[in-house]
């Protein structure tokens, strides 16, 4: 348990700037799509049942 | 050689008794047969973890840093991306899963089952979704996460079906915002639909491998590129896309020409 502690808080140091700002973006561009995925759906869909 | 039947059925058992001791070796001795040159999660080796114990801070950095930067890809090998860079002209589309939040952009796209519906068993289509799939095939989930929701303005070109040389900014089908204001969305390509089914896949193994080795965890994640926290983001995002893309609502394509295959 204690081993893998240590790899998590390791590896939590571990990310360079560029990959965070690309993991961060590809993360906020699927969460601002998901926040107004129902919205979005229930607007455009043809049939509300299929959102 | 006469092949009566108990003669066969000694020869089934010896097979499968090989076929036992060699999963048995494989598990126990940690000899995954697949070797320990490809990144995927897939390939995971038991016992690789003990090798952890082993290596220095610098390795392990460079094994997290190799499960999460997107690799180079030769301009040849990304030909198998440029094939599928392609949008049909289809009735309808669907509002993609992914939304630029810099550039305040929506997108939509052709969904797998719209893709299956028009090309049917097309084998230069199959084969190409294959080169697509083998494009990423030592790519972590981490990297391919990256690659298609990271850079979504990258996707925004395609080339023309008939025209190998051409490069042109995405087509668009017109549609309107949360405000009913009329605005053009720019539509994925292929290539994108295929790169997300590979993502949704390739996530998919890294759970049932965490499921399998729940005690190697940490070595798993670090392997894959992930932090605790990152992994969790991305669990939550990939429970929403499969919610997401197995319903959707469709967009009409007003320019859509009948007469077109």
């Amino acid at each position: 348990m204690i081993f893998i502690l240590a790899i998590l808080c390791f590896a939590t140091e571990l990310e360079s700037p560029t990959e965070d700002v690309l993991f961060e973006t590809a993360n906020t561009n699927v969460e601002a799509y998901l926040d107004t995925y129902l919205e979005t759906c229930l607007r455009i869909a043809f049939n509300p049942e299929d959102c | 050689m006469k092949l009566d039947k108990k003669y066969l059925k000694n020869l089934i058992n010896e097979v499968l008794d090989e076929a036992t001791r060699r999963d048995f070796l494989k598990g126990a001795l940690g000899l995954g047969a697949m070797g320990a040159m490809g990144a995927k999660v897939s390939d995971l080796n038991v016992g690789e973890d003990e090798k952890m114990a082993a290596m220095s801070e610098e390795d392990k950095e460079n094994l997290f840093r190799k499960g999460s930067e997107i690799p180079a890809s030769s301009s040849e090998a990304k030909q198998a991306l440029d094939k599928l860079r392609i949008v049909p002209d289809l009735e309808f589309y669907t509002m993609a899963p992914a939304f630029d939040k810099a550039m305040g952009v929506r997108y939509a796209y052709a969904s797998m089952p719209m893709i299956d519906e028009f090309y049917g068993d097309d084998p230069e289509m199959a084969m190409n979704i294959e080169d697509v799939e083998y494009f990423y095939d030592t790519w972590t989930s981490t990297q391919i996460y990256k690659y298609v929701f990271g850079q979504l303005a990258f996707w925004g070109t395609y080339r023309d079906e008939n025209d190998v040389m051409s490069r042109k900014m995405a087509p668009t089908v017109p549609s309107t915002d949360a405000w009913d204001r009329p605005i053009e969305m720019p539509i994925l390509p292929l290539a994108w639909t295929i790169s997300m089914e590979v993502f949704l896949e390739r996530f998919l193994e890294l759970e049932q491998n965490l499921e399998q080795h729940p005690e190697m965890k940490g070595y798993i994640l670090m392997k894959e590129g992930l932090t605790e926290d990152r992994y969790k983001k991305m669990k939550k995002n990939y429970e929403g896309l499969l919610k997401s893309t197995s319903s959707g609502g469709f967009i009409q394509n007003p320019n859509h020409k009948k007469e077109k295959k």
